[in-house]
């Protein structure tokens, strides 16, 4: 059950980062992308989810119950919850990461992840701490 | 009315082995962890998806109903679970399985419950994306009738109650307020919402 748990969690994991690529590029949030260029991050994000889901279905029998070697409802809930938080965490932080040299200050009057259009989770998250110390 | 679940039951199960791929790729569909990690990596898009503010904060508060729903929905079932007992159509009926052999009660279905409260907590914020989760949400049920493991009347129960729990937690928000707003104002300000 403890190799289920773990390949269920990476399974999560990369769908996640997957999910969470291609939400960025149909909206827009370049910040967020793991690639400089609009067109191969929203494909990157598809091709993560997707290669998740093959991998996860296609490496071995899922259809198990939790009382030989699947996961039940709760444990099931727990890991996805903490692989999603732990995909978006690094999401935000490689995004931050690998766009660092084209981010730049938002202007004030942009709220929100409306400002990860422009810049990165990093800069824009200072930025409204620096906003804060003004006010 | 158990007469009409058995006959709609045994009319969709005789398929079974008809067409081997369609069985195979059914069986990962209706498996405990395609369709449940599909729809909350939907959920997770869609707190992001928005072309305006006023749009995504549509979507974030469809996204905590829907979530808070599936929560709720769930204790729902398992309460239920624990004073209504049926059980599956497979200890009463010579069925081709598709499914391992569940041993916890067939009414209400669970899975159909979770679906369909994610799906209508959805179509709250956006129509199409909800309009296909419900799609889903029904192959889903569908899915798991056709493998032998619900009568149909499981899954129409599950997805009432589905349903149900997101209408009440749309009015617990409601009646909640300011507090949903608050807080989405806060991850505003961290850059999360």
């Amino acid at each position: 059950m403890i190799l289920f748990a773990l390949h269920y969690s990476i399974f999560s994991f990369v769908a996640c980062c997957g999910g969470l690529q291609i939400a960025a590029w149909y909206n827009h949030l370049d910040g967020l992308l793991f690639v400089t260029n609009r067109l191969i991050g929203g494909l990157l994000g598809v091709a993560l989810a997707v290669g998740a889901f093959l991998w996860f279905f296609l490496s071995r029998e899922r259809n198990v119950p939790d009382t030989e070697d699947g996961l039940g409802g709760s444990l099931m809930f727990a890991l996805f919850l903490a692989a999603a938080a732990f995909a978006t965490v690094f999401t935000l932080g490689f995004s931050s990461l690998v766009n660092s040299m084209r981010s730049h200050q938002p202007p004030d009057d942009v709220d929100g992840v409306e400002a990860l259009r422009t810049t990165t989770f990093g800069t824009a998250l200072r930025a409204s701490f620096r906003r804060d110390n003004r006010s | 009315m158990t007469r009409v679940d058995e006959t709609v039951l045994l009319w969709l199960n005789q398929w079974v082995g008809f067409l081997p791929w369609v069985d195979a790729a059914l069986k990962v569909l209706i498996s405990d962890y395609f369709m449940p990690v599909l729809f909350s990596i939907t959920l997770l898009g869609l707190w992001f998806t928005g072309l305006t503010r006023q749009l995504r904060e549509i979507n974030q508060r469809a996204v905590w109903i829907a979530a808070s729903s599936m929560g709720l929905v769930n204790a729902w079932v398992t309460v239920m679970n624990a004073h209504i007992f049926r059980f599956r159509p497979f200890v009463d009926h010579d069925l081709p399985l598709l499914f391992y052999r569940p041993t916890d009660s067939s009414f209400p279905a669970n899975p159909t419950a979770l679906a369909f409260a994610a799906a209508s907590g959805a179509w709250l914020g956006n129509k199409k994306v909800g309009g296909i989760l419900f799609a889903l949400g029904t192959l889903y049920s569908a899915g798991r009738v056709y493998a032998g493991v619900f009568y149909p009347s499981d899954v129409i129960a599950g997805g009432l109650l589905g349903i149900a729990s997101t209408a009440f937690m749309t009015m617990i928000f409601r009646l909640g307020e300011p507090i949903p707003t608050i807080a989405l104002r806060i991850m505003r300000r961290i850059r999360l919402a």
